[in-house]
Order: structure tokens, then C-alpha cells, then sequence
């Protein structure tokens, strides 16, 4: 009886805290000679989920994180449905038990921008107002 | 700790020192090639029975040290390791081992090979058990991640296939199928469960003293399915093991053996991630049957289940509460066939109350403390505590972990 109330009183403590929100001011990447327009938005999920590796054309999808700050988080919550520690957890868990490795991670928008710059096969995620004429922006719906 | 581990540590740790200073998150040696790697280390204190070691005055002998390497040969061509060392009460002893090693070729989204000594798909975590800072407690739920029968279930040597396959608006399908050998210990619980049950029968049989005990697994072979459908959070699995191994001993002057077979392992889960809250259950059934000294012990199917509720609502703090159950024979919860054996009727089940909090003090650097409260002796509960078991206990465990 002891420990049906113990539970009952943490699983009531811990319903009490809603869920949060978080906005978004994100910008979705790519190399300015990829094809690409637009994507779903569950599209960009599994690729940044490792679950989707490959472009139409058969070239190996090259994922770009950035490292943190307000735009991974607001692109980790709104597509991911994660917070950036879940994240990073996420991609540790297929790191350390052999089954992926995760991608490539920048700390700044000019950093991201220059990486997918340079190399077709990427796709990355930056401030839209930091957005320069280096990449193209894809359209989500 | 021996001394193979006392240098694997030294480099461990000189790895950890220069990281500290560096603003990346793993090695980047060259193009492609990456070392990564976490260390562990925890106190378990139990009381009135002792849980996988000598818990029961306090133990220190709960740690985990890795090192990673993957080496992109192409886009398609990954090569990569695991070292690992670990010790958890009786079994491991900071041995370093092979933890996984692969070639894997990854075709098409749908399809890709590995070869090597690959981790199994079983449930939702068995990928990931050796690994505790992924988690929000530091034990997985023991009805279903039994520490005594990891040896069994961790990782094979042999091949798997793998994919994902997409079905549009409707969700995708994450598979995996396995067949390979298992490296046996004859430090693991389980060898030393069937170790203790031949010693046991061979007393009661008057046949001799057991000597030169050797575990060997046959094979293992099975599957998982993940299904992740259009609502955003949620995963549906179901994984399948079998496995036979092979047990040799000398008895008295003699050469004798025993076999164990763990078959139809059925793992059923759900996980539910909604942003701040994660809801896990998982119910498993599986059957151990053991021939020991030409007699047919059938243990019955045993059942286990679990629900486990975290909430992420105070990161860095992670809150969790969980309800884990266990029966050795789903047909005798009540533990009939124990006490028609002159056995005490509390080894049927074990039923596990927890609650535990961790604290990510960085994406590298986490604490844990949980508290459980225990009913029940199931899942080979004497095999820790020789002078005798009691029906009700506890045990706190205290672990902190570092990655990069």
C-alpha cells in the first residue's frame, strides 16, 4: 500500500508540469547545385534522424548539426520533436552500440553555411536572418 | 582492477584530459576516422539482500569504460570498434573485451549488412545496455534487461541485416535480423547460475565433485521490428531471440556436460516521447529450458513487464518512476510449483518499485541516484547470496558518468 502511494503521489507530481513550446527561426540548407525545393517536413526528420541517407539521385546525404544555441534548439523541438540533449543522446546511442555515427557539428551559422557550401551531398540548418546567397533555402510544408 | 585495465584506463583518461580542453565533440584523427568513448562509475548499497555482487556492505564494483573508432572507408563503407571494460559485481572484473566490432556496408536506406561481432535488437534497449548515461536510470528493467543473462544476449559474432523502409504518410519500419555465436563467460550469471545448478544436482545425486566448468554458446539467432507511425513521439517494437550453449565439466573423474536453452524470447514495446515526457512499456515472455546430467529441467515461460514514466519537464534534471515485474513461470505466479519443491514461494517474482533522478550536468557529464524497493527473489536471486534470500529488500545505487 506504502508504494502504490509513493507512486501515485510522484506520477501526480510529475503531471503537474505541462509540456513546453518552443518558436522557430530556422532555415533549411542545401548546396546550391542540389536540385532540391522543397521537403516534408517528415522527410527532414528522418534524415536528421539517420534514417533517410540517401538523395534521389543516390549520393549519400551529408547531415549538418549545429553544436547548440537558440536556432538548434528551435529546429531540434519544431522538426525533431526532441530537445537538444535528447538529441545528442539520440545520435550517442546509435554511436556507442555500433549501429551509426553521428553527423558532422558546427557551432555558428557562417560555419554551417560554408560546410554545405562546399560539398553537394549536405544539408544543414541556419538563422534566417543570417541566411547568405552561399546555399540555397528549402521550402517545408 | 588488473593491469591490461590500469593502461587501457591511463589512456582512457588521457583522451578525457586533452578533451577537456577541446571544443569538439569526439577525435577527428583524419577524414572520417573518429574516437569517442565514456566512462562510469557507481555505489550500490543494498539492503537485507545482496543485487549482482556483494551489494549488501556496499560495493564500488559498478563502472563501464569504452573507447569508439569509426573509420568511413566510403559513403557506404563503415569500419568500426567498441573496447570496452566493465565490472558489475561478479561478472566482467574490468576485463577489456571486444564490446562490438563491424564492417558494415550500407546499400540503400532500406538495406545494409553487417559483419562481425554485432549488439542484438532485443526490446527497445538491449543495443544500448552498456551504456548508462544514455538512460534516466542507471539498471535497465531487469524483468526484461536481466544482468545475468547479458553474457547471453549483448552482442554475437556472426552477421545481421538492417534497414528502414519507408511507407510515406504512414510511418516507417526499422528491421534487423541476426545469426551468430556468443563469446560465453564463465564469470556471467548465467554461466554461473548453471554452474550452480549441476554442482546442486550432482550433490543431490551423489555423483561428485563438479571441476573444470566451460560455458560455450552454439548460436543465437532473431530479429526486431520498430515501427514508428505518423504520430510524432511514438514507437512500436517487437524482437525475437532464441540461443543454445553448450556447458562442460568434469565430474569426479569423468568428462559430463549440460545444455540451456533460452527460446522464444518475445520482447513487446512501446515508447511514447511527447517533448518533456517519456512513457516506456515493455512485456516480454521467454522460455529456459536446461538439461543438466541427462535430466530435463523445463523451467517454464517466464513473463516480465514494465512501465516506466520520465519527465525532462526540470532539465537538466530528468525525473523517473518505475514499475517492473517478474514471473518465473507465467502459469505459478503465486509460486506453487517453488513450494511444492520445498522452495520458498517468493522466488516465483520479483516485483521492483523505483524512483530516480538524473542530473545532466553537461551533454558530457551526468549524475544518477534512484532507490528501489524490492519483492520477490526471482531472476537467480540466490545465486548472490549463498546463505539465504529474503522476500522483501531495497537497494540505492549512485553513478556518474563522463563521454565524448
Amino acid at each position: 500500500m506504502k508504494l502504490v502511494t509513493c507512486f501515485i503521489a510522484f506520477t501526480l507530481f510529475l503531471i503537474l508540469f505541462p509540456a513546453r513550446m518552443e518558436a522557430a527561426d530556422f532555415a533549411l540548407v542545401v548546396n546550391k547545385n542540389n536540385p532540391l525545393q522543397s521537403m516534408e517536413r517528415s522527410d527532414v526528420k528522418k534524415i536528421f534522424l539517420g534514417k533517410k541517407t540517401f538523395w534521389p539521385d543516390d549520393q549519400r546525404i551529408e547531415v549538418i548539426l549545429q553544436t547548440g544555441g537558440d536556432i538548434h534548439r528551435s529546429f531540434a523541438y519544431e522538426i525533431l520533436n526532441k530537445s537538444p540533449r535528447q538529441l545528442s543522446l539520440y545520435w550517442k546511442q546509435a554511436l556507442f552500440s555500433g549501429t551509426g555515427v553521428p553527423p558532422r557539428q558546427y557551432s555558428d551559422d557562417q560555419s554551417v553555411q560554408e560546410a554545405v557550401a562546399s560539398n553537394v551531398q549536405a544539408i544543414g540548418y541556419v538563422d534566417i536572418f543570417q541566411l547568405d546567397e552561399s546555399v540555397r533555402k528549402i521550402d517545408l510544408f | 582492477m588488473n593491469r591490461s585495465m590500469g593502461a587501457f584506463c591511463t589512456f582512457l583518461f588521457g583522451i578525457v584530459s586533452l578533451q577537456l580542453g577541446s571544443p569538439c565533440q569526439a577525435y577527428n584523427i583524419s577524414e572520417g576516422l573518429s574516437i569517442n568513448g565514456f566512462l562510469s562509475q557507481g555505489y550500490i548499497k543494498s539492503r537485507h539482500n545482496n543485487f549482482l555482487g556483494n551489494s549488501g556492505s556496499g560495493s564500488w564494483q559498478l563502472n563501464e569504460f569504452a573507447l569508439t573508432t569509426n573509420y568511413m572507408a566510403t559513403d557506404n563503407l563503415r569500419f568500426g570498434f567498441q573496447l570496452l571494460s566493465r565490472d558489475v559485481g561478479a561478472d566482467g572484473n574490468n576485463d577489456i573485451l571486444i564490446d562490438w566490432a563491424v564492417a558494415d556496408y550500407h546499400w540503400q536506406d532500406w538495406f545494409g549488412l553487417r559483419l562481425g561481432k554485432v549488439k542484438l535488437p532485443i526490446g527497445l534497449y538491449n543495443q544500448g545496455r552498456d551504456i548508462g548515461f544514455l538512460r534516466p536510470m542507471v539498471f535497465l528493467p531487469q524483468s526484461i534487461y536481466d544482468e545475468n543473462k547479458r553474457t547471453l544476449v549483448v552482442a554475437a559474432l556472426g552477421t545481421s541485416i538492417y534497414g528502414n523502409i519507408s511507407f510515406g504518410d504512414n510511418g516507417d519500419l526499422d528491421y534487423q535480423a541476426y545469426y551468430g555465436k556468443v563469446d560465453f563467460r564463465e564469470d556471467s550469471g548465467q554461466a554461473r547460475g548453471m554452474e550452480q545448478l549441476v554442482m546442486k544436482s550432482a550433490l543431490q545425486r551423489g555423483l561428485g565433485e563438479v571441476s573444470d566448468f566451460e560455458a560455450d554458446n552454439r548460436y543465437v539467432y532473431g530479429g526486431a521490428l520498430v515501427y514508428t507511425p505518423p504520430l510524432d513521439g511514438l514507437r512500436l517494437g517487437v524482437s525475437y531471440f532464441s540461443g543454445q550453449s553448450d556447458f562442460d565439466f568434469r565430474l569426479g573423474a569423468r568428462e559430463a556436460d549440460a545444455r540451456g536453452t533460452n527460446k522464444d524470447f518475445v520482447v513487446l514495446s512501446m515508447e511514447y516521447f511527447l517533448t518533456d515526457w517519456k512513457l516506456a512499456i515493455e512485456y516480454t515472455e521467454f522460455t529456459g529450458d536446461r538439461e543438466v546430467l541427462g535430466i530435463d529441467i523445463v523451467d517454464g515461460r517466464s513473463q516480465g513487464a514494465y512501465v516506466q514514466l520520465c519527465c525532462h519537464t526540470f532539465e537538466p534534471l530528468v525525473l523517473s518512476v518505475l514499475y517492473d515485474v517478474f514471473y518465473a513461470d507465467k502459469d505459478d505466479h503465486d509460486g506453487s510449483n517453488f513450494v511444492a519443491n520445498g522452495q520458498a514461494d517468493f522466488l516465483a517474482w520479483r516485483k521492483d518499485f523505483a524512483v530516480g533522478v538524473r542530473w545532466n550536468i553537461s551533454d558530457q557529464l551526468i549524475v544518477k541516484a534512484e532507490h528501489h524497493w524490492l519483492n520477490g527473489a526471482g531472476l537467480q536471486l540466490p545465486l548472490f547470496n549463498p546463505q539465504g534470500v529474503e522476500e522483501d529488500w531495497s537497494y540505492f545505487v549512485l553513478k556518474t558518468s563522463f563521454n565524448f
